[in-house]
């Protein structure tokens, strides 16, 4: 079957254009949430299959990135919850994130890095999407399965945690 | 907004990655496709579980063969499933015999990262290749060797470098891959100039002239380890290493040859084997192998003619001292032989394809499309053995071993009677070793301390 065939048999035509659309921020989302380019484009391609393969999936835009973003960030802590098992048993060093290092590089900050990597999951999911795409909290609720306020908690702790690992940083409570 | 200086520092560095933390290039049209393909079971979720249950096994397994041994063996831990019993298997072949197609365009294959060599610990002899029966060079920690007689080695450079692979197309022109740098020659290795670098480490090259060339670079796994593992790119050359430029390729390439500026081989993480006829522009699947446990698979390939290509494919899930592997190899690019497997692991998923010569994957060198030789690793019992094999994979013969070790580094022969072996003497040297009558005797050349282990 190929990709002719598999997009046209549902009749789904916005499918294919909304991948096109969020493949990247997508990616730099999954991205940031594992720090590994293998394994962010892997949960990637698993959730629009998962979004491929369910009929209720939403077509209008906003609600695709939102259902697509919590796919991400599900797998995602999965993920990470299935590394932490395998670090009490490592037999073998983990792989070094070279393009997160390429990136704190360029971007002179490797301590900021360092931070980000120290949140929790759900605490870097939260941190990611208000700083680094913008959302509002009310989106990030919506697209990660959690209610506003639980989102505002989540970015006062992660605030509070960023002051304690690094001092110096004075970072803006989220007002709303 | 002075109060905001880390939000600053926080939005700064959100910026920078958004803009560099590139996707791979047709990331959508790779997603799209991937929709219309089932999926192979999620390596991410498997590895983990695979490291618990290594966990699990671990203490049983440690009493069973001593860890000491094991150590001392410099293998990868045997620690992942349930002891397995040996099991001989059929020697008949399972498929029907193909015609061999003798070509006189097989080129002397490269040898490619050692296939006995741990993350990190580059053997004193890694990488060799004969160009006839008289040149050779070997190149391994923090040196070249060459020989013009094919039986005195001497030293031709002297480095802090650590080399892993070796490619020679004649006998002035070659190049040689260290874990930072490039190197290459064009007068036999009397002198060597070093050139330039993609934009991930190159871990192995195959050049098909002495412009063209292809290899893999980057990948998750450390500089010397036997793959690049996850994450590897290819890269490619048009003017003999000087520049390299990333290809497009399918994702987790293990292994690349081309005969030609035009037709080429690769194989990838998952098993998969794809052919390319327009010089690596598309590349088309031609074999899937057995399934790759996890994030643990690698294949190396040794390209024979344009449409000949053996493959040693060890998926991964080493276990009791066995590391299963399987080799494929096709002489006319349509059909596949399942030549040999591990007998005590994956050889009993696979009845009927012939017992390889070890319990490790071990060493091959292609001699023409029809012919290879194998050398199968048996760390417990201190042997490596020698298999030749003819016609295409469909007739195996196990001749002789080398005894005193259990692990080799590289093969190299130039015929089904003649050739050399990297290993190591049991006594702390690596050395090269070479048989005259297809592995029935062996006799040492070279012996060089090895360097001592991180």
């Amino acid at each position: 079957m190929n990709k002719e065939d598999t997009l046209a048999v549902a009749d789904r035509p916005w499918f294919e254009a909304h991948v096109r659309l969020l493949a990247r921020p997508a990616y730099q989302f999954s991205l940031m949430l594992t720090q590994n380019p293998a394994i962010a484009e892997e949960i990637l391609q698993e959730g629009l299959t998962q979004l491929w393969a369910t009929p209720t999936t939403p077509a209008e835009l906003v609600e695709f990135r939102r259902y697509l973003y919590r796919v991400i960030a599900s797998r995602a802590t999965d993920y990470h919850r299935r590394q932490a098992l395998a670090r009490r048993i490592r037999f073998w060093a983990p792989a070094p994130p070279d393009p997160m290092l390429e990136i704190e590089r360029r971007a002179g900050d490797q301590e900021m890095g360092r931070l980000l990597r120290s949140l929790s999951p759900r605490e870097r999911q939260v941190a990611y999407l208000y700083y680094f795409e913008d959302q509002p909290v009310d989106e990030i609720g919506g697209a990660l399965g959690i209610k506003p306020a639980t989102v505002r908690v989540l970015l006062h702790r992660t605030i509070q945690k960023l002051r304690r690992l690094g001092p110096e940083l004075k970072l803006r409570e989220q007002s709303s | 907004m002075a109060n905001h200086d880390g939000e600053s520092r926080l939005r700064r560095y959100a910026q920078v990655f958004r803009r560099e933390a590139n996707p791979p290039v047709n990331l959508a049209n790779s997603l799209i496709n991937g929709l219309a393909m089932p999926r192979p079971a999620a390596r991410r979720g498997i590895v983990p579980g695979f490291a618990m249950a290594a966990g699990v096994l671990v203490a049983g397994l440690v009493i069973a063969f001593g860890a000491i041994q094991l150590h001392n063996l410099g293998r990868p831990s045997p620690v992942v499933s349930p002891p397995v019993s040996f099991t001989p298997t059929p020697s008949a072949s399972p498929e029907s015999t193909p015609t061999p197609t003798a070509s006189p365009t097989a080129t002397p294959s490269p040898s490619p990262t050692p296939p006995g060599a741990q993350p990190g610990v580059v053997p004193g002899l890694a990488a060799i290749q004969m160009f006839g029966p008289r040149l050779g060079w070997a190149a391994g920690s923090h040196a070249i060797y060459s020989t013009s007689d094919g039986t005195h080695w001497t030293k031709q450079l002297t480095s802090s470098e650590e080399f892993i692979g070796v490619d020679f197309i004649s006998s002035t022109t070659g190049w040689v891959v260290g874990v930072n740098t490039l190197l290459g020659t064009t007068d036999g290795g009397r002198s060597w100039h070093q050139l330039g670098e993609a934009q991930r480490p190159i871990r192995s090259v195959h050049f098909s002239s002495t412009n063209q060339g292809s290899g893999i670079a980057g990948g998750n796994q450390q500089p010397g380890a036997n793959s690049p593992g996850l994450a590897g790119i290819v890269v490619m050359t048009n003017d003999g290493g000087r520049t390299w430029r990333m290809a497009q390729s399918p994702v987790d390439p293990q292994s690349i040859c081309f005969t030609d500026g035009v037709h080429g081989w690769l194989a990838t993480q998952a098993g998969t084997v794809y052919r390319s006829q327009d010089g690596g522009q598309t590349w088309k699947q031609s074999l899937q192998m057995t399934s790759p446990l996890a994030g643990m698979g690698w294949a190396r390939i040794e390209c024979a003619a344009p449409s000949a290509l053996w493959v040693d494919w060890a998926p991964g899930g080493a276990a009791a001292g066995h590391s299963p592997y399987v080799v494929y190899a096709t002489v006319d690019g349509q059909h596949w032989r399942t030549v040999m497997a591990e007998p005590g692991t994956i050889g009993n998923e696979l009845p009927g394809v012939p017992a390889g010569p070890g319990s490790y994957p071990g060493s091959f060198s292609v001699v023409d499309p029809a012919d290879a030789v194998f050398v199968g690793d048996t760390p417990p019992a201190n042997a490596a053995t020698c298999m030749i094999a003819t016609n295409g994979g469909a007739t195996l013969k196990t001749t002789g071993s080398i005894v005193g070790t259990g692990q080799t580094f590289g093969a190299a022969f130039v015929s089904t009677s003649t050739g050399w072996v990297l290993t190591d003497d049991g006594n702390g040297h690596d050395v090269i070793v070479v048989t005259t009558d297809g592995g029935y005797h062996w006799s040492q050349q070279l012996a060089v301390p090895r360097p001592p282990t991180g």
